[in-house]
């Protein structure tokens, strides 16, 4: 785990004044994940060299699997449409078809399409609260279950991210390279 | 004619605005509603991808690139349930209901003898194979439960500690199936 202290460590207050002198908020709590989603998916992005970007597994089952470029673009794309929608704005098509922008095509493009993604995400979580963490965002059409809260959107995009930065993580492996999260 | 046309127009477009507005679209689900409804999410992935690797890959690590050390799919699937007990314990302040083991491997029973009821030409495996499962749903529901025993004790202002624990367990999650 990272960056969770052990369940005994946490004192737990008796009052909402309690917490807030903890100094834990919702928004610091979403932060501290997107930060470390942030922190192991670039260093990955940043560890494969330019030439490998096209790198996609062939043996196996992986037809019409993701080249690498292809999946950290989708990861950030995911990043900004769910930003976007903590915003409680519309995201650009590409962020909606979580493909990204085809003028990203470069490693460092890539790279700075990337980080901005968590920029955003940042910036969109900083907004969330206690009273809007799980208020709904978007008028819900009825009978729907679908996601629609502050919450959910941030917990979303974390969990994408760390979905494709373990499918980062082998593509690294299968080309010899340990990625620096997991380094000794 | 065209003025009632008008105000058909007009009697749908407050029709309209009305049930956009209606209360029940506006409905709030609780933290706990919102928190399971990511749960079961993770829990689908989770116990559908387990369920599908045979029991004899279970011992399956990647070998050629760099993949030293990195764990089997058995190990993957009980490291995974192994937090899920300590953070959904953590949510509840309690002791774990099941054994974390050693640097969160998850209990070393797992690797006794099989029940007769298994047949298997390697029965130490097959023990290991099919219990992770059963555990991760075991732990899973532990994680559950763990929220509306939350919600129980009118803690749901606590949401910003606990959310600290939740991301934690779902990203845990993710990471570890796939990394």
């Amino acid at each position: 785990m990272n960056g969770i202290d052990p369940p005994a460590s946490v004192a737990v207050a008796t009052a909402p004044v309690a917490t807030a002198e903890a100094g834990v908020t919702v928004s610091a709590a979403l932060d501290s994940w997107i930060t470390n989603s942030e922190k192991d998916v670039v260093s990955a992005a940043e560890a494969m060299p330019e030439e490998k970007y096209s790198f996609a597994p062939t043996a196996g089952e992986f037809a019409g699997a993701r080249t690498f470029a292809q999946q950290v673009k989708h990861l950030a794309a995911n990043n900004y449409r769910m930003a976007a929608r903590i915003l409680g704005q519309p995201a650009t098509p590409d962020q909606e078809a979580e493909t990204g922008p085809d003028t990203a095509r470069s490693k460092s493009e890539i790279l700075e399409y990337l980080r901005g993604s968590f920029v955003s995400l940042h910036t969109s979580a900083a907004t969330i609260t206690t009273e809007n963490a799980v208020r709904p965002v978007f008028r819900a059409r009825v009978g729907t279950i679908r996601q629609n809260t502050r919450v959910q959107f941030a917990v979303d995009a974390v969990a994408h991210s760390y979905d494709h930065y373990g499918q980062m993580v082998e593509y690294l492996r299968m080309n010899g390279i340990v990625p620096p999260a997991s380094r000794p | 004619m065209k003025t009632m046309n008008l105000l058909v127009i007009f009697l749908y477009a407050l029709a309209g605005n009305c049930f956009s507005q209606s209360p029940r679209a506006e409905v709030h689900r609780s933290n706990t509603q919102i928190i399971d409804f990511i749960l079961d999410f993770q829990e689908k992935q989770l116990v559908d991808v387990a369920e599908a690797m045979p029991a004899k890959k279970y011992g399956f690590a990647p070998s050629g690139g760099q993949f030293n050390g990195v764990r089997t799919f058995a190990e993957q699937l009980k490291h995974i349930a192994s937090d899920n007990y300590l953070l959904g314990a953590g949510i509840l302040e309690e002791k774990p209901p099941r054994d974390p083991g050693l640097k969160e491997r998850g209990p070393n029973s797992f690797k006794q003898k099989p029940r007769s009821s298994l047949t298997s030409k390697t029965p130490s495996r097959t023990c290991i194979a099919r219990r992770p499962p059963s555990m991760m749903r075991s732990a899973l529901f532990g994680l559950q439960t763990s929220h509306p025993g939350l919600k129980a004790r009118q803690r749901v202002w606590v949401l910003p500690l606990k959310t600290a624990f939740i991301p934690g367990t779902i990203t845990g999650n993710w990471r570890n199936t796939c990394a």
